[in-house]
């Protein structure tokens, strides 16, 4: 066999085209002609191995390498990822990382670490996650955190339907806090209370397709985290227009979010590891 | 010309972190904070949570290490690591690697007086 011939095959058995890929066959080829030179070019192939075997272990190499890695690069500082993880919920939710904001799982810039939020507050251990715990997650949980978010929306929509028509409101805010711009009350309030519905019909998605739990926990997590801060805006706003400060609502709203994706993992995990804990100790018995 | 700054150590310390843990789960089971905290105690093997879960992860799934779970008298149960069968054949070959390679570098060193 020629080193071409060899270096093909070792190609046409790769699972990616990326330039890694690329550069790594080039130091293979550069490998082999170097060794040939004192042994020939057949005895340099056989050297190598089975080329299926050998593009296996660049394989193999490669996704590690990969899911090891922050990002694909950085533009301006600014980390990115085109490709998303196996697990997309990776950067969002990594106990086993201590970084409070990491880079995304797919996109551009930063997200928070809501894993690493959970072992500094005591509610998980970094090893927490792992395929027998995994394994205990039950559908209740999943069930309860949709239920719950669900009724957060049901309560943003039964404000705006509430809301009188006709009553001028605030939409927009100079610096100074004045208002600048005025709409209807009720179509203001509206709006945000459609869009948390939007959110929770999407965070069933993953229930309604039966995915395992995990993938359910995981976007009811990352959807309510989006969604309860807006559907928090229509009673924000009735607060609001009732004398109560709107600026620091706003950050209760944030917080809300958090809170909901972060008591999402953690009590389904929590129960997990106590499950899989009772789990061993019937088998030591 | 500095030596032994802190990223040359962190490049020596990647290869053999996954033997400095078989060798400590050799010695009996061990939580990960535990495993944390033996590293730590050698300045040249210390290493992040963020450095040893991955790897503890990644020596579960292939088998090298087992786990089970234990009451902790605070907060709820832990995880508790011991080397496998497959663990133990592991850390006997990665020990004679290792030494092969502490024995040649050391004579390197000496050789060419550094």
């Amino acid at each position: 066999m020629t080193i071409d011939e060899y270096v093909t095959l070792v190609s046409a058995h790769l699972n990616t085209r990326s330039a890694r890929a690329r550069a790594a066959l080039d130091d293979l080829r550069d490998a082999l002609a170097e060794l040939s030179v004192d042994v020939g070019e057949t005895r340099a192939c056989a050297e190598f191995g089975d080329p299926e075997a050998y593009a296996h272990t660049l394989d193999e190499e490669r996704a590690r390498e990969e899911a090891e890695s922050d990002a694909d690069g950085y533009v301006a500082g600014i980390p990115y990822r085109l490709r998303v993880k196996k697990r997309w919920w990776g950067g969002f939710f990594d106990p086993t990382d201590p970084r409070i904001v990491v880079p995304k799982a797919m996109g551009f810039g930063w997200t928070v670490n809501l894993g690493a939020f959970a072992v500094k507050l005591g509610g998980l251990r970094p090893d927490d996650m792992g395929e027998d715990t995994v394994t205990e997650l039950r559908p209740g949980a999943a069930v309860a955190s949709l239920a719950s978010l669900a009724g957060l929306a049901g309560v943003a929509l039964a404000v705006a339907l509430l809301a009188p028509r006709g009553i001028p409101y605030p939409l927009h805010w100079t610096g100074l806090g004045a208002p600048d711009r005025w709409g209807d009350w009720r179509g203001a309030l509206l709006g945000p209370a459609l869009w948390a519905l939007g959110g929770v019909v999407l965070a069933a998605v993953p229930t309604l397709l039966r995915r395992p739990v995990l993938e359910r926990l995981f976007a009811q997590a990352f959807l309510g985290m989006l969604t309860a801060p807006v559907a928090t805006i229509p009673v924000m706003a009735y607060l609001g227009r009732h004398g109560a400060p709107v600026g620091p609502l706003v950050l209760v709203g944030i917080a809300l979010g958090l809170a909901f994706a972060f008591l999402t993992l953690v009590f389904p995990f929590r129960a997990a590891v106590r499950r899989a804990a009772a789990k061993d100790q019937e088998w030591t018995r | 010309m500095e030596i032994g700054t802190r990223d040359d150590v962190t490049q020596l310390r990647r290869g053999a972190l996954e033997l400095a843990v078989l060798v400590l789960l050799s010695g009996g089971e061990r939580y990960g904070g535990e495993i944390v905290d033996a590293l730590a105690a050698r300045p040249g093997l210390a290493v992040s949570q963020g450095t040893l879960y991955p790897l503890l992860s990644r020596l579960r799934k292939a088998g090298t290490v087992e786990t089970t779970w234990q009451e902790s008298p605070v907060g709820p149960p832990r995880r508790y690591y011991r080397l496998s069968a497959t663990g133990r054949a592991e850390l006997r070959r990665q020990t004679e690697a290792w030494q092969l390679l502490s024995a040649d570098m050391h004579a390197l060193l000496k050789e060419v007086g550094s």
